[in-house]
């Protein structure tokens, strides 16, 4: 074969992949906004952002001052959070049933290879949790103008960090389900890695917050426990999706762009890494998840 | 069934055991004799504002200090012990406190880079002004310090030995003139007046000591002692954190009237300060440095083990009382003067206290110096900053100001409703579409 065929031939096979990749995403996250679930998480996060923003009120009321950077961070990411989590779980879900009921071996077939079938359900998904940040940038607006917040541009940013947190816990739970296989072992690795990353996080944050200078001794058995946190969050932080939005987040308001774009970068380099396993982990078990 | 001779035995054996006890030196709490001293260093730092001591056991290995300041390490042996209540070593200076002669080296990837030599010193300052007049003096010039302080203090003791004699003979005096005054022998004018009342001695100085000045810039370096025979005193080598301050700027307290002594504080510009609808705030700002919360605290105590390494600390060191708040809302700037205020309790029962301004004539003393800020303008969204004498505005002393409409906070809960609503309507459409599907299939 001549060097132009083969060119040819990789670009009509590059177009082909483009074409089901984008076939696939349509179905997909078409699919997803057909359904009610969504909506509803949407809304039960508004609903939990709200109740956050309403303490913020109630607290301000009660101490008449309040000084804060920006007091919809910590709803912001609650928002983000529960919706990436709930939008990877649907990803996970979406693609082990694929498995579960042999459409997968249908589709592979026909022009899908596996590069199409993971960038095309993570696409899906992303582009779903796009359109929901739009619905929390109008809440935060919203917000800002009922209550009389700043309205600082970097609302945008804390928003944009919240896109790339739910990229990684998508492409996380795409590799779940080729790693899995079978929606109940994908579903059990997600959430049992998600709640031990959690699970060190939030410990760690109430444990430092019991552990205050103030009123700490070194006879304190928890400081043991908040070293032994500390160290160990430090370890998760370059893998947790929460630990680098949070501290995006944090970044951006102590107006520290280089390390807010280092967050961001971390979070695209392993959402990357984390798609590129996933092609490797369903070109090694094969469409049937037989290794 | 007793085995022959065993009660003998064992009464010997706790005779043994009682002798044994009272001939055993008393419980482990005192077992170290006057002679088992310990090597420590005591600090005598400068902590950003003023200067703070810490000693540092031999159970510690780092020590920490501000960078480009004197602090005063002094080398000492004293009797070191655990104090169980704060899980602490201490230092009982009262049984021992021995100052070791020698030379600190300071020594940096491992070379020696500065030999300092023991020097006498004094701290002193006014209290009226303790962190604008906090002083440390070396050498000659902390000789002469202090004697200049012995010479005020005696000169204070003598002016006021004079004034409780003058003060007696004025109340003798008065007591003659009053009777005068009661026959009209003489008028209320030709009453004796009062001597003037002396002024406090107001410098405090601390005696003269020795101790081993360090001023170095930020980096990590080795402290060690080399004793006067050119040995390396045991314990004496320890690794030391100079740090800098990783940003200065103005903070602020601030207290709203119903709340004035729960101020909240705004460390930061980008900081945004919220208030209510029509309330008064009292506004102080302070000179403030923000540094490593584990340096920091390890500086000051040197077992603390509760900070950590990746938080921050704002550091208050002087009140920022030589500027003016400009306020500017919408089109308007007005421009406030600090002023003192004094806190006056209401009488009765009822908890209560009325905020006013303070009159030196009939008053002790300020309770606090603020900005007074009302916020009863139209205008939900303001700026302060703080102008100096020339009238320019002082770096990182900005704050938005804006006033919460705490009265919309339910309207927030609505707009949760809202993708539920819409995602309904979604459903409805889909099956809509969807029956029209099937009419088509059977048609």
């Amino acid at each position: 074969m001549k060097p132009r065929d083969n060119l040819m031939t990789y670009q009509s096979k590059t177009k082909a992949r483009l074409h089901a990749i984008n076939v696939l995403q349509q179905r997909n996250s078409r699919s997803k906004l057909w359904g009610l679930g969504v909506f509803l998480t949407m809304s039960v996060a508004m609903g939990v952002s709200s109740i956050l923003v309403g303490n913020v009120i109630k607290f301000s009321k009660a101490n008449i001052l309040l000084s804060s950077k920006q007091p919809l961070l910590v709803p912001i990411l609650v928002n983000g959070v529960l919706l990436s989590l709930y939008l990877a779980l649907l990803a996970s879900a979406g693609i082990s049933k694929e498995y579960d009921k042999g459409t997968l071996e249908t589709l592979m077939v026909g022009p899908v290879d596996e590069i199409s079938f993971v960038i095309g359900n993570f696409l899906a998904h992303l582009k779903v949790f796009g359109l929901t940040l739009l619905a929390a940038l109008g809440w935060s607006y919203l917000c800002i103008w009922l209550l009389n917040f700043s309205p600082r541009p970097d609302i945008i940013a804390l928003l944009f960090a919240n896109l790339f947190m739910a990229s990684e816990l998508i492409a996380f739970g795409v590799l779940t389900a080729v790693w899995g296989g079978k929606t109940k072992n994908a579903l059990i690795y997600f959430i049992l890695i998600i709640l031990f990353l959690s699970g060190i996080q939030l410990a760690n944050s109430v444990v430092a917050s019991i552990v205050q200078i103030e009123n700490a001794h070194v006879g304190n058995s928890l400081i043991l426990v908040r070293n032994v946190l500390t160290t160990t969050n430090r370890f998760i932080q370059w893998i947790s999706p929460y630990s680098q939005v949070r501290y995006a987040m944090q970044s951006i308001l102590d107006q520290r762009y280089f390390a807010y774009l280092l967050s961001m970068g971390l979070m695209v380099l392993q959402t990357a890494l984390l798609l590129i396993g996933s092609v490797l982990s369903l070109k090694k078990k094969g469409v049937r998840g037989i290794v | 069934m007793t085995i022959p001779g065993f009660n003998k035995i064992k009464t010997n054996v706790i005779l043994a055991l009682v002798i044994l006890m009272f001939t055993l030196p008393s419980g482990t709490t005192n077992a170290q004799t006057p002679d088992n001293l310990e090597f420590v260093y005591g600090t005598n730092h400068f902590n950003g504002a003023t200067y703070s001591s810490t000693m540092v056991p031999p159970s510690i290995d780092t020590m920490y200090l501000i960078a480009n300041e004197t602090s005063m390490v002094a080398a000492r042996f004293t009797e070191v012990y655990y104090w169980q209540i704060t899980n602490e070593y201490k230092a009982n200076w009262d049984k021992a406190n021995i100052n070791v002669d020698g030379t600190l080296e300071i020594l940096r990837n491992k070379s020696v880079i500065q030999n300092v030599s023991r020097s006498e010193y004094v701290i002193q300052y006014d209290y009226f002004d303790k962190f604008g007049t906090i002083k440390l003096s070396l050498g000659a010039e902390a000789i002469a310090a202090r004697k200049d302080f012995e010479s005020k203090q005696a000169q204070y003791r003598d002016d006021l030995h004079n004034y409780y004699q003058k003060l007696n003979a004025y109340q003798e005096e008065f007591q003659a003139a009053l009777a005068k005054l009661q026959h009209g022998e003489i008028t209320e004018d030709q009453m004796p007046q009062p001597p003037i009342p002396l002024k406090d001695l107001s410098i405090f100085s601390t005696d003269l000591l020795w101790g081993y000045p360090i001023n170095l810039p930020p980096g990590e370096y080795t402290i060690r002692l080399r004793l006067p025979d050119g040995t390396i005193q045991p314990d004496s080598e320890k690794h030391l954190i100079v740090f800098e301050n990783l940003q200065e700027g103005i903070g602020y307290n601030i207290s709203a009237e119903e709340r004035w002594n729960k101020p909240i504080q705004s460390d930061e510009e980008s900081e945004v300060v919220y208030s209510l609808k029509s309330k008064t705030l009292y506004i102080q700002p302070v000179h403030q440095k923000q540094y490593n919360q584990l340096f920091y605290s390890r500086m000051n105590n040197s077992q603390n083990t509760t900070a950590s390494r990746d938080q921050k600390i704002w550091v208050p060191f002087k009140e920022a009382k030589e500027y003016t708040l400009k306020v500017s809302c919408k089109n308007q700037t007005t421009q406030i003067q600090m002023q003192d205020y004094f806190v006056k309790q209401q009488a009765g029962s009822k908890l209560g206290y009325d905020i006013i301004p303070f009159d030196p004539g009939n008053m002790d003393k300020a309770t606090f110096t603020a900005f007074k800020y009302s916020n009863t303008e139209d205008a939900d969204v303001c700026c302060w900053v703080c102008l100096d004498s020339h009238g320019n505005e002082v770096p990182k002393s900005q704050r938005e100001f804006r006033i919460l409409r705490t009265e919309r906070n339910q309207s927030i809960y609505l707009i949760s409703a809202f993708p539920i609503i819409i995602g309904l309507g979604a459903a409805f459409l889909r099956k809509r579409q969807v029956r029209k599907i099937k009419v088509s299939d059977g048609g």
